[in-house]
């Protein structure tokens, strides 16, 4: 028996040993003093809980020290989805928090997250009053294609010509000026697009503290589908503010052939610091 | 209009969360040869490290090596065209390059112009690959495996009789315009050479021997005999190495002109008066190497295909649309 109770003593010190060698999962940054658990919601059930110096905090699993990775699509969604959970979770209670980029691993046990917490101290306590009551909202908006399209060649002489000549020639033969023609419409509206999207940032400005031109979409949603996107944004509201810019999305939605699609709030993603901290 | 967020989807958390936040400093957090690992996860399946780069999906933490990579690759951006050359689709591509037994993929751009089909890669510059339009006599897609899943690749014959395999973004597009451009009925179905499949038994199978193959001067070989089978089927003739169980003649029956055993004349390696199988066929000739009566009886077997119909006769053709 007391061989047993030796083994188990030094499973314990093992764990305490491989403890040091282990990871910290970093979900975002807090403001609040206090240590405390928000339950197992984290990455794979993990219990997520606040690392805190001063007044503020980091929310944090313990993990391996390496990344999470895996070819399963699935399972990676899966990952990511606990992950913003943790981030609206953490932002409910203790307000906008600064959040973390997927598989963020601080190397160490709690101590390196302290530690690191203390050096950055100045640089978090400066953004988070700085993003204090504010919140990032997406808006995009789009075009009905054909619309524009109609429009583009309407106004266009030369297009207008060209699209008559396509119509009159044989199918296989008009395939290269019918290529051409795409191109130069492609063109027009990527024209178009720029000061469309100047426009309507210019009408959103007043009602944000920051907004941002997002350059690369890689997805549209399902019901948007037979739309054309002309412009993203990312903007950063206060929470004041989020009923007047919702008015003027408004107006923008009711215009023929727009539509708007206004998500959030989200946790300040586009808007926290992107230098390595 | 009111913010939702029940509206945001899988792929808006995707964006944010893979693309966004904050990053850790390089000190603290866990990376591969000097590229951390902030949500490789996903976009390793996807693409590889130059086409990350290129189209800027590792934005945000990867700016120095992407600016490293501008500046490598800065004033060498498009590809060397001729006068009058309309460029029609540009993508990111790659061709099958297999030699015995050696398989490799080439990667690069694809150019599809209005006069001919290339890769091109950047750096160093080189053309990979290039072919002019009016060269391509068959098109044919064709799932194959990559990465331990299924994706189209395209297959393109060539007047040679030579077969190129090739893969892009979007293949069924490249298929189409190279298709609108020629402009003329291409082959539908194309021999594949280099894969062997192993008849399913008594199935298409027709004869089968263990000859020796008379096989061409390649490089600084001259020519050589090498072991292996050669199989009848009804619609072809073809001979498998035995090394590496490639296919490494073949030939539709249709095409076959003769067949005849002979004395080889002056081949290497046997004497002047050994008999050989000899196969003639619109492009060349083919010599197989055996017992004698196992020469005679595959040249009995193949000259009474002849005689056989190569197309189904009527009551074969009624059976299929029944089945069908």
């Amino acid at each position: 028996m007391g061989e047993g109770a030796e083994e188990s003593l030094s499973d314990v010190e093992l764990a305490r040993e491989t403890e040091v060698t282990q990871g910290r999962y970093a979900y975002c940054i807090i403001s609040g003093a206090g240590e405390m658990s928000l339950g197992n919601i984290g990455i794979e059930h993990a219990e997520a809980y606040s690392i805190s110096h001063k007044d503020i905090a980091a929310v944090v699993h313990a993990c391996q020290s390496k990344p999470y990775e895996s070819r399963d699509e699935n399972k990676v969604k899966e990952w990511i989805l606990s992950h913003n959970n943790v981030i609206d979770k953490a932002s409910e209670r203790f307000g906008t928090v600064l959040p973390f980029s997927f598989d963020a691993i601080v190397k160490g046990d709690d101590d390196a997250v302290k530690d690191w917490l203390s050096k950055g101290y100045e640089k978090f306590k400066k953004e988070l009053e700085r993003l204090r009551d504010k919140a990032e909202y997406t808006v995009q908006i789009f075009c009905d294609q054909n619309r524009l399209t109609d429009k583009i060649v309407g106004e266009n002489q030369g297009l207008r010509e060209l699209k008559e000549k396509i119509e009159k020639m044989p199918k296989r033969a008009a395939y290269l000026l019918h290529r051409k023609f795409e191109l130069q419409v492609k063109d027009i509206y990527n024209v178009m697009r720029v000061k469309l999207a100047e426009e309507f940032s210019s009408k959103i400005k007043e009602h944000v503290e920051e907004v941002k031109v997002e350059e690369k979409i890689s997805h549209v949603p399902e019901s948007y589908k037979d739309k054309k996107l002309i412009a993203a944004f990312s903007c950063l509201v206060h929470k004041e503010k989020v009923k007047s810019l919702g008015e003027v999305l408004g107006k923008i939605n009711s215009q023929e052939g727009y539509a708007v699609r206004f998500t959030g709030p989200w946790a300040p993603f586009s808007f926290v610091n992107m230098e390595e901290i | 209009m009111e913010p939702s967020r029940l509206e945001y989807d899988i792929n808006d958390v995707l964006e944010k969360i893979l693309n966004k936040g904050l990053v850790l400093n390089a000190d603290l957090i866990i990376s591969v040869a000097g590229i951390p690992l902030i949500g490789v996860n996903l976009r390793a399946a996807i693409a590889g490290m130059e086409t990350m780069l290129e189209y800027g999906m590792m934005e945000a933490w990867d700016k120095s090596t992407r600016e490293w990579y501008d500046k490598e690759f800065a004033g060498r951006v498009e590809a060397p065209l001729s006068k009058g050359e309309e460029v029609i689709i540009r993508t990111f591509g790659s061709i099958w390059s297999s030699e015995s037994v050696i398989n490799t993929r080439k990667p690069g751009f694809l150019y599809l112009t209005n006069n001919r089909l290339f890769l091109w890669r950047k750096e160093p510059s080189e053309i990979l690959f290039e072919v002019s339009l009016d060269k391509i006599e068959g098109l044919m897609v064709k799932k194959e495996i990559h990465l331990k899943e299924e994706r189209e690749e395209l297959y393109l014959q060539f007047d040679c009789g030579e077969v190129a395999r090739i893969h892009a973004s979007n293949v069924t597009e490249l298929k189409q315009a190279i298709k609108m451009i020629i402009g003329k009925e291409l082959e539908k179905r194309i021999m594949i050479p280099s894969e062997y499949t192993p008849l399913p038994e008594g199935k298409e199978s027709i004869k089968e021997e263990k000859l020796w193959y008379l096989f061409p001067t390649q490089g600084i070989l001259g020519e050589t005999w090498r072991p292996g089978r050669l199989c009848l089927t009804n619609k072809r003739l073809f001979w498998v190495y035995r090394g590496d169980n490639q296919k490494m003649f073949e030939v539709p029956l249709d095409k076959v002109t003769g067949v005849n055993v002979k004395a080889c004349g002056s081949v290497p390696g046997i004497k002047a008066e050994d008999k050989v199988l000899n196969v003639t066929y619109e492009r060349g000739r083919a010599l197989f190497y055996g017992k004698v009566e196992k020469l005679c009886e595959m040249e009995s077997v193949i000259q009474e295909m002849f005689l056989k119909p190569l197309v189904p006769s009527i009551e074969e053709k009624v059976k299929l649309r029944l089945e069908s």
